[in-house]
């Protein structure tokens, strides 16, 4: 009996250390849960407020130039926001850069627009005195400060002429382009310029995409159908080519033409990597957000930079794309 | 000591401090709580009244370039001042998830307003042209405003989703605390009942077993023990006490029941030694007149002797008695013995004068005087010699008798100092033990509560010395225990 109120005695006192022990861990978990509504009162204000304005949000090119901006931001101690469209839109881009000089950033960084509002909207802020660059596209008769960006004509040159060296000088090329805004004209202009002079190479038409993967598939599929004896195709702008290069495998033809493309998104590497397509002219987003923030910030201390900055084009082909894999973070 | 009242208490303030305590983390972690709603509903009516003043001073600019009425002026001042109280207060909001987007909407409150400015300033000067112009800015501003503002709610909606989402969490981990400090008291309240209780009834049964000993009549058991400090300890040192002086009182009566017996013995065997004294004490005295009548000197004398022995057995023993008188017992005592056996036996007296007037207990030397006679000199062949020596010493009686007879053996001796012990046994009446020795040991022992005062001293062949050592009494009688 004596035995037994012990055991008894000893599991109460062991019950009892335990849901003491419990308490105290609870007491402490709810004295670390910390419900406080964000109220961080220490913000580091930044030196700059830049805003940089894309020509579409969610955009693996756009990204990257985000990121080389961001990362020459936290450089110069400027915060950079990036807002633009879901979907490409340019009235939506120019309502943002409205809003910025109504926001009194301390500079805007957009993609130039070849639209009479988007040169008024670039007035209005050189009035309220903040800088404009223009990134990627330049809309030269604006009053943008600067121009960061491939130098489209080249980059559409360097593509005539690799486009002949692919075919040693014969071929009926087709064009899609992604719309008709002046970096995409450079481009199908310097193409033309490099290929005008090879007798060779012939231009059957130039149709625009929209910018739209399908409908750069649509215009391939039509223009196939009008002329049926096109061994080549040139996508200007980054989705074309991988329209071109959907229908191109669709009807077995993969092999036999040659398709040229610009950037190099993961698919149209992996594309290049297949030999669907064959080269791609390849720009360089992350520089050119890193530069631009660089030349806001000498802007703003009234250093005067060049009115064009072009950032470097490369083409790269099936061989190049190991080492590009290797070093694809920047560019 | 802690007292039972001091535990008691202890353990309810303990308990309500505990539960109090509990009580007012909960309430304080509520209000807390309720604090952050609070904040949270006040950041959404501060962007909600922002946007609200926007709309209304853009109306009321609209409204007063129609009509010109100074009073739509003055609800547009009004707007427009609120507007920009609320600009001030939107340092509220600030924090670093929506700080740029705040920053823009600061600025672009500021442009709105620059923009209304410049619009009644053209509107003033009459120039259509530009207010027009300005007042449509201002409009798209307005509409930037009320966008950032949605954008704004958006941000601190998905802010409140984390806020949600910990506090609940925070009411999960409440939920667990509550349901072990409710485990903790009970069975801490169940643990110390156990302890209380227990800490009670143990003593009391304790207690209970003590008082049922003593009730039959057993006093030599051991101490209640107790192991708290509480008032049972008080209780059963108190019981213990009370036991140890009721058993101590027992043994004293006892003891003093033993002296009347002893008494008693001693007075009935002065008793039968003389049948009749006073009728014998009397003949003796005719006897002795008579004897000196006719001559007979000698027995005359003895016969005197024997009477005074007779009547001084015959008082009262309970009564101590001067030393004087028992030495002249002694005396007579020896004289009875000289006329019988002559020259073969000697006494020597040596008493020291101022010893006399000391009291004694009655009939201590006699017995002691007979003993050496009969085991010492009566069976030696020799001359016998008796001594008595009685001195005072460092404020002591001693008192020294000896004797060269054949001495006592250490069987004897032992025998003698045992004697003490078996008291209860019927009384050997028999002549070689008698009551002698051993009683004068008891009844010295009893009447000085102090042992060892008779001495034998015999090396078992040739001679006994006795010696008795004993307290100096006071020189007026002493009273009797």
């Amino acid at each position: 009996m004596k035995k037994y109120h012990r055991i008894f005695f000893g599991l109460l006192l062991l019950g009892f250390a335990a849901s003491f022990g419990m308490s105290i861990y609870f007491f402490l978990k709810t004295l670390h849960t910390n419900v406080v509504l964000a109220n961080e009162k220490d913000i580091k204000e930044p030196v700059y407020h830049f805003i940089l304005i894309p020509e579409e949000m969610d955009n693996p090119y756009w990204r990257s130039l985000k990121k080389g901006a961001a990362d020459a931001g936290r450089h110069a101690g400027a915060a950079i926001e990036y807002i633009g469209p879901v979907q490409t839109n340019t009235d939506e881009q120019i309502k943002i850069i409205e809003k910025a000089i109504a926001s009194k950033v301390d500079g805007i960084i957009t993609q130039g627009i070849d639209k009479p509002a988007f040169k008024d909207a670039i007035h209005r802020a050189k009035r309220a005195g903040i800088p404009v660059i223009t990134i990627d596209t330049d809309a030269p008769d604006s009053e943008r400060s600067t121009y960061i960006g491939s130098d489209n004509y080249l980059a559409g040159y360097l593509a005539g002429q690799t486009l002949i060296k692919g075919t040693n000088g014969h071929a009926v090329v087709g064009i899609i382009t992604g719309n008709y805004n002046p970096n995409e004209k450079l481009r199908v202009k310097g193409f033309q310029d490099a290929v005008s002079k090879q007798s060779g190479i012939k231009i059957a038409g130039v149709k625009s995409s929209n910018i739209s993967r399908i409908q750069a598939a649509e215009k391939t599929y039509e223009m196939f159908q009008k002329h049926p004896d096109i061994t080549a195709f040139y996508g200007t702008s980054a989705l074309d080519g991988l329209g071109i290069a959907a229908v191109a495998e669709k009807f077995g033809k993969a092999k036999d033409l040659y398709i040229i493309s610009f950037d190099a998104l993961p698919e149209t590497l992996n594309l290049l990597g297949k030999g669907v397509i064959d080269a791609t002219v390849k720009q360089k987003p992350y520089a050119m957000g890193h530069k631009s923030v660089q030349t806001m910030v000498q802007l703003l201390h009234h250093h005067d930079p060049p009115k064009i900055l072009y950032t470097e084009t490369t083409v790269i082909k099936k061989a190049d794309i190991m080492s590009e894999k290797g070093g694809r973070g920047n560019d | 000591m802690i007292k039972m009242r001091t535990k008691l208490f202890i353990f309810i303030m303990v308990l309500v401090l505990l539960l109090n305590g509990v009580g007012g983390y909960l309430y304080y972690s509520s209000q807390k709580s309720m604090e952050q709603y609070n904040l949270l509903l006040q950041r959404f009516f501060l962007l909600n009244k922002i946007s609200q003043n926007t709309e209304d001073a853009y109306q009321e600019l609209q409204s007063y370039f129609v009509d010109h009425s100074p009073k739509l002026f003055e609800t547009y001042q009004e707007s427009h001042h609120e507007l920009l109280d609320n600009q001030e207060r939107l340092i509220l909001i600030n924090h670093d998830n929506n700080h740029l987007m705040l920053t823009n909407y600061r600025h672009m409150i500021n442009s709105f307003i620059n923009e209304c400015a410049m619009a009644i300033h053209a509107f003033r000067e009459g120039n259509i042209n530009l207010y027009s112009e300005h007042l449509a800015e201002s409009g798209k501003i307005a509409g930037f405003i009320k966008d950032t503002t949605l954008a704004l709610i958006n941000s601190e909606l998905t802010d409140y989703q984390r806020f949600y989402h910990t506090m609940n969490q925070k009411n999960r981990y409440f939920e667990y605390m509550g349901i072990s400090i409710f485990i903790t008291t009970l069975l801490f309240c169940t643990l110390f009942t156990i302890w209380f209780s227990g800490g009670m009834s143990r003593p009391i049964r304790r207690l209970e077993a003590a008082a049922k000993d003593i009730a039959k009549g057993k006093f030599d058991g051991d101490d209640v023990v107790v192991e708290t400090r509480d008032e049972f300890r008080f209780l059963t040192d108190t019981f213990n006490h009370m036991k140890n002086n009721t058993q101590r009182l027992v043994e004293e009566i006892k003891e003093k029941s033993e002296l009347d017996r002893l008494l008693k013995e001693m007075e009935l065997k002065s008793l039968q030694n003389q049948m009749n004294p006073h009728f014998l004490f009397n003949t003796l005295n005719v006897v002795s007149k008579t004897a000196y009548l006719e001559g007979a000197d000698k027995t005359s004398e003895l016969i005197a002797a024997t009477a005074a022995l007779f009547r001084h057995n015959l008082g009262n023993l309970d009564e101590p008695v001067m030393l004087s008188k028992e030495v002249k017992i002694i005396k007579d005592y020896f004289f009875i013995l000289a006329t019988r056996f002559g020259d073969r036996l000697v006494l020597e007296m040596d008493v020291a004068p101022d010893c006399l007037d000391h009291y004694v207990p009655g009939m201590i030397l006699q017995p002691i005087v007979e003993n050496a006679f009969i085991h010492g000199i009566e069976p030696y062949e020799g001359q016998g010699k008796i001594e008595l020596v009685i001195r005072q010493m460092a404020g002591r009686l001693l008192i020294d008798i000896a004797d060269n007879g054949v001495g006592m053996s250490k069987q004897t001796i032992d025998r003698i100092y045992k004697k003490e012990n078996q008291s209860d046994r019927p009384n050997n009446k028999s002549h070689s033990t008698g009551l002698g020795l051993n009683n004068v040991i008891r009844r010295l022992d009893l009447f000085y509560k102090e042992n060892n005062l008779l001495n034998i001293h015999s090396n078992g062949k040739k001679g006994t010395r006795i010696i008795l050592s004993l307290p100096l009494s006071e020189r007026r009688k002493m009273s009797h225990v």
